[in-house]
């Protein structure tokens, strides 16, 4: 019929083409289109299953970074101690033996064994911590910085009231430590480190760049800005801007530095490390990173050591996902020397102090 | 049912999962550590350097959404007169060019009254989900103008029906148990997509639209060779997407059977010359009927009688099947796949990971936490799939019931369903040519009419 | 029009249906509309919290080019010398050569800002046209500062229905927006705008343009603020009534 129908029409000007049969070769041709759109379809990979597809010089490769040579690893963990708070925040060794942790709403004290022995209750979250030794005016103190100043507690948990000389809106405290008279603290937002008596009495602001002084400032691009005095009664700052460490007079008089930025294990990484240190009894320095989480001890010279903990150890999930995230990176929020010589990481992603000891040495943690 | 037995190992899983989860340390103590903005400190102070602001660029197009509503009530109102009113193919498709450009290749197609059904869907399903009044009124005036004028949407407006209009160039006829048969899955695909749109799932009418990728030139290489397949069947089969897959044409299709007026071929009185029989590329005419002789009467009531018993049947049917099918369907919602992967992963049974599992370990949720809500999605594609499942047993069931029916009719007449008001059909009709005054094309008509009548 | 063969009052009736028909819809439609007092127009917006960099972003996009671009927030932003989202983290040397560059499309623009007391800062630049959503960087940042983050630019989105990331995204961090919020900054991002609102309404004085900024300043960080706590409400209530998570 349809064949007919067009014999009509080709006599026909006005007759537009009508609707033919459908022809067996049109037919299958016509299921072959049909089945080749329905393949592609189903290829279409929605989900993003089979990745980004892009090539490899868009993927984001730190492996080698992550790996440490065992070799270089003269630590071993010997313990771990969860802190029972809903987020972590600062760690500090308690002279005596034990440590301070401070979290959202509270400070909690273990003893050397890891049993909790004061649980301090605050607003807010302690940014910083710093106990007393025999040394200081009121020993067994506790300094702890706060959004708003810093504040002191007996040993056995009272609060002695806050001070907030020196400080102002900019202020963000994120290390403190205590010498003889003097209760230190290092304001990242100002980027200077505040020196104040034992009473909250500010007695110099270190660290403002003077070039007739030879001080050049500290640069600090992230929250990490950290301090410590040492029994020679000098004080030491991580410059993290610059990847070193720093050493000043209580009067604020610049002695000299270390420190070298690379990303190898020999030195410090990226933009801002080293993001928290601790000095050792024997004055040798224990340093950590973020970005790539890792704990390392220097000479007192500022030679590479030993590796107490890889990046492996620390965040594992860097090593294990493509995936990583900005919080896995900051694994570590503090390094402490305990009075034994003994290395505690502050632990962000398990919520833990972890205990570190010399490959070899006796394991008496819990 | 195999469902409930394909998820009772799932809940067993979950428990050994739960118990020997190496992750489980890691999920709860991950989750805690936000990312705190204490730790960010102010940049240093620049002698003469002001800090950039990164000012995100506006949405362009606000406005444009309410000229686009703007434009396709007037497109439809066009449509409805050029197409009843004035009866004229040419300005019908004059307007189908208009609107392929205009809301194809302008507006690169989003968003189309056909995705809008899933809009709405949405809304009714997610609380979370806030309709925009302009995709609303995408969705409604297509449907209020079909309540009254047929799909003159469909003729003229339609960006996607447009693309088709235009490239059906030879047409050739679908063998009607074909036609029928194909056009049962626009009404599945309509229910799948409701569900997958209530369910929060995905829009899958726009995942796979075969022409969004040719209106904006670019996209996926796949879906492209599909819209290419599309277009190539359509040069042959007039309409493929309309006729066989698009939802808004099932939900047309069922609102222009119930249209105040619509398209007729001959524009007063038809002679049921036969000159239009051939003449839809879209297979909507009807020819008239002639009443049954009486000794097939009694064998076309039992078949009636069948078809209404059986109507009731198929939407049991269609629920038992269709709550069997929730697990497939379900595996389509990305939580579902995120969890059996996990869930895989964990009990060693793939080697790896995928971005997916590794991006569900750094959030730090606990897989129990995932997978309840997975099972609370599964639920909700039980009750859906019955649902879809009695919905595809009424669509058939009344497929059955419509195709015993013989109506009564008496002239040449689109089937109000399929017709999409395109118009090609009026210049077979010698009553147009009439009407139109043209009284030398009638003759040559006439002639035509002789030479066809003369080969049966 | 013809409907010949019915009568007066089937036509009569027919049109009632209709006509309720067609207010129901509309009615109901008004309702869904209504319900959520918020009708204007969404878009499509990553929130870079959940972002993993996987660099689907990249290739899902219905565009040639993807939708999605890296930006800087500068005021998170160390202005470091050696910056992990610019640098291999290899280097060799810091200089700009591209084989020390992150970027595999260079569209990392270094800039020197000054240099105090020994220490020289530079300024990090997105050149958008360069950038294809990769994310490398991204990862890159988020070894130190995090001030690097992806988002969907609504110059280029052409808004899709559904976003063809968004099915894509393994994090599931798509999310539909309204269209005037037009971002979802970090968390911790909605505090530095703040600050640096409020500081430039400090030194804006007489400047109205400076002014101006500090207040649109504190409007995005309180829009930002406010679809965070609204996400936490729908999160809480979802897990509460089971009901299907949407996005
Ligand atoms: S059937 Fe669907 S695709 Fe075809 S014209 Fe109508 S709405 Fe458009
Ligand atoms: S797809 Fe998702 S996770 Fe991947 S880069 Fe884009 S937003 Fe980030
Ligand atoms: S690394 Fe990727 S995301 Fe970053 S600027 Fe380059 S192209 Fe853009
Ligand atoms: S909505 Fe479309 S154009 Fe925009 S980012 Fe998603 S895929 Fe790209």
């Amino acid at each position: 019929m349809a064949g007919k129908a067009r014999k009509v029409q080709r006599g026909e000007l006005h007759r537009p083409p009508g609707v033919g049969g459908m022809s067996g070769v049109l037919a299958l041709l016509l299921a072959a289109t049909a089945v080749i759109g329905l393949v592609a379809v189903l290829r279409v990979d929605n989900w993003g299953e089979r990745g980004s597809g892009l090539s490899e010089r868009f993927e984001f490769s730190f492996e080698e970074l992550l790996t440490v040579d065992p070799e270089l690893v003269g630590y071993r963990e010997t313990g771990q101690v969860e802190v029972p708070l809903s987020s972590v925040r600062a760690l500090a060794a308690v002279p005596g033996g034990g440590w301070l942790v401070s979290g959202e709403g509270a400070i909690l004290g273990f003893d050397a064994q890891g049993a909790s022995t004061v649980r301090i209750t605050v607003t807010g979250e302690p940014t910083c911590l710093a106990v007393a030794g025999e040394d200081h005016t009121y020993p067994g103190r506790i300094y702890a910085g706060m959004p708003s100043g810093v504040e002191r507690f007996a040993p056995g948990g009272e609060s002695q009231g806050m001070w907030t000389a020196g400080l102002d809106e900019n202020s963000r405290l994120t290390s403190l430590t205590v010498f003889e008279g003097s209760v230190l603290a290092a304001d990242a937002g100002n980027r200077v480190v505040l020196h104040w008596d034992a009473e909250g009495q500010l007695l110099s602001v270190i660290g403002r760049p003077d070039p007739s002084r030879n001080i050049r400032g500290f640069t600090v691009p992230s929250g990490f800005f950290d301090v410590a005095m040492f029994a020679d009664g000098v004080l030491r700052v991580a410059n993290p801007g610059a990847r070193r460490i720093e050493a000043y007079t209580l009067e604020g008089d610049f002695l000299g530095e270390w420190g070298e930025a690379s990303a190898a294990i020999e030195g410090f990484f990226g933009c801002c490390n080293p993001s928290h240190f601790a000095i050792l009894s024997d004055g040798r320095f224990v340093t950590a990173e973020k970005g790539i989480p890792r704990v390392k001890i220097y000479s007192e010279q500022g030679q590479l050591e030993t590796v107490v903990a890889t990046p492996e150890q620390l965040s594992p999930r860097l090593l294990a996902s493509r995936a990583f995230r900005e919080d896995q990176t900051t694994a570590v929020l503090g390094v402490a020397a305990d009075a034994a010589d003994r290395i505690l990481v502050l632990d962000a992603l398990q919520r833990s102090v972890r205990i570190f000891e010399p490959r070899g040495g006796s394991s008496d943690a819990t | 049912m195999v469902a409930r037995e394909r998820l009772a190992p799932l809940r067993g899983r979950i428990r050994r999962a739960s118990a020997l989860l190496s992750w489980a340390a890691w999920g709860t103590a991950l989750a805690a550590v936000p990312a705190r903005a204490s730790d960010i400190i102010p940049v240093p102070d620049f002698t003469d350097y002001r800090v950039p602001i990164s000012v995100p660029p506006a949405v362009e197009h606000p406005g444009w959404e309410w000229l686009s509503v703007l434009l396709l009530a007037l497109a439809l109102c066009l449509a409805s007169y050029l197409a009843l009113a004035r009866r004229s193919r040419r300005g019908v498709y004059a307007l189908t060019v208009a609107c392929l450009l205009w809301f194809g290749f302008f507006r690169e197609g989003c968003v189309c009254p056909i995705g809008a059904i899933q809009n709405v869907a949405l809304a009714l399903g997610d609380p979370g989900y806030a309709l925009p009044a302009s995709v609303l009124l995408f969705f409604l005036l297509p449907v209020v103008f079909t309540l009254f004028f047929g799909r003159t949407f469909c003729a003229a407006v339609c960006p996607l029906g447009a693309v088709q209009e235009v490239v059906a160039v030879r047409p050739v006829q679908v063998p009607r148990w074909l036609d029928h048969g194909l056009g049962l899955i626009p009404f599945f695909y309509l229910g799948l997509a409701l569900l997958y749109a209530a369910t929060a799932t995905g829009f899958v009418v726009c995942r796979y639209d075969p022409f969004v990728a040719i209106f904006r030139l670019s996209g996926n290489f796949n879906m492209l060779v599909f819209g290419a397949a599309v277009v190539l069947i359509g040069v042959f089969v007039g309409r493929p997407y309309c006729r066989y897959l698009c939802p808004l044409g099932a939900v047309l299709a069922v609102c222009s059977r119930a249209s105040k007026w619509h398209v007729r071929i001959a524009p007063t009185e038809c002679t049921r010359c036969r000159l239009c029989e051939s003449s839809c590329p879209y297979g909507a005419i009807e020819l008239p009927t002639r009443p049954l002789p009486s000794r097939m009467r009694p064998a076309a009531r039992t078949r009636l009688a069948t078809a209404l018993g059986l109507a009731p049947l198929l939407v049991l049917a269609g629920v038992l099947v269709g709550g069997l099918l929730a697990l497939p369907l379900a595996r389509l919602h990305p939580e579902d796949r995120l969890a059996e992967r996990v869930l895989r992963e964990d009990q060693g049974l793939v080697e790896g990971t995928t971005d997916a599992s590794e991006a569900f370990r750094n959030t730090g949720r606990p897989v129990e936490e995932l997978v309840a809500d997975v099972l609370a999605i599964r639920a909700g594609f039980r009750l859906g799939g019955r649902w879809l499942g009695a919905w595809m047993g009424l669509v058939v069931g009344l497929k059955l019931i419509a195709l015993t029916v013989r109506g009564k009719r008496e002239d040449y007449l689109p089937d109000r369903g399929r017709c999409v008001s395109c118009g090609r059909c009026y210049k077979y009709c010698p009553e147009e040519q009439m009407t139109l005054g043209d009284l030398r094309e009638q003759a040559e008509w006439e002639s035509a009419e002789t030479a066809e009548v003369a080969s049966p | 029009m013809p409907e010949a063969g019915r009568t007066d009052r089937r036509g009569f009736l027919a049109d009632a249906l209709r006509t309720s028909g067609g207010f129901a819809l509309v009615g109901a439609g008004g309702f869904l509309v209504g319900r959520r007092g918020q009708e204007e127009l969404q878009v499509w917006q990553l929130d870079p919290d959940k972002c993993t960099a996987c660099g689907n972003c990249a290739t899902y996009c219905v565009l040639d080019v993807s939708a999605v671009k890296c930006v800087n927030c500068f005021d998170m932003c160390g202005f470091c010398d050696i910056c992990t989202g610019y640098f291999e983290t290899n280097y060799w040397s810091l200089d700009t050569a591209a084989e020390n560059q992150l970027c595999p499309t260079g569209a990392v623009i270094r800039r020197f800002v000054e240099e105090q007391s020994g220490q020289r800062f530079y300024e990090y630049t997105i050149d958008g046209p360069l950038c294809i959503g990769c994310g490398k960087c991204v990862k890159g940042c988020a070894l130190m500062n995090g001030s690097m983050y992806l988002q969907v630019e609504h110059d280029r989105c052409v808004n899709c229905n559904e976003c063809a990331i968004a099915t894509a995204c393994p994090a599931e961090a798509f999310y539909r927006i309204p269209a005037n919020q037009v971002e979802i900054v970090k968390q911790s991002a909605i505090g530095v705008l703040e600050r640096r609102g409020r500081q430039q309404l400090r030194e804006a004085d007489e400047d109205p343009q400076l002014r101006e900024e500090g207040e649109s300043l504190l409007a995005r960080a309180a829009v930002q603020r406010q679809w965070r706590a609204r996400q936490a409400g729908w999160d809480a209530r979802q897990q509460g009534e089971e009901a299907p998570r949407g996005s």
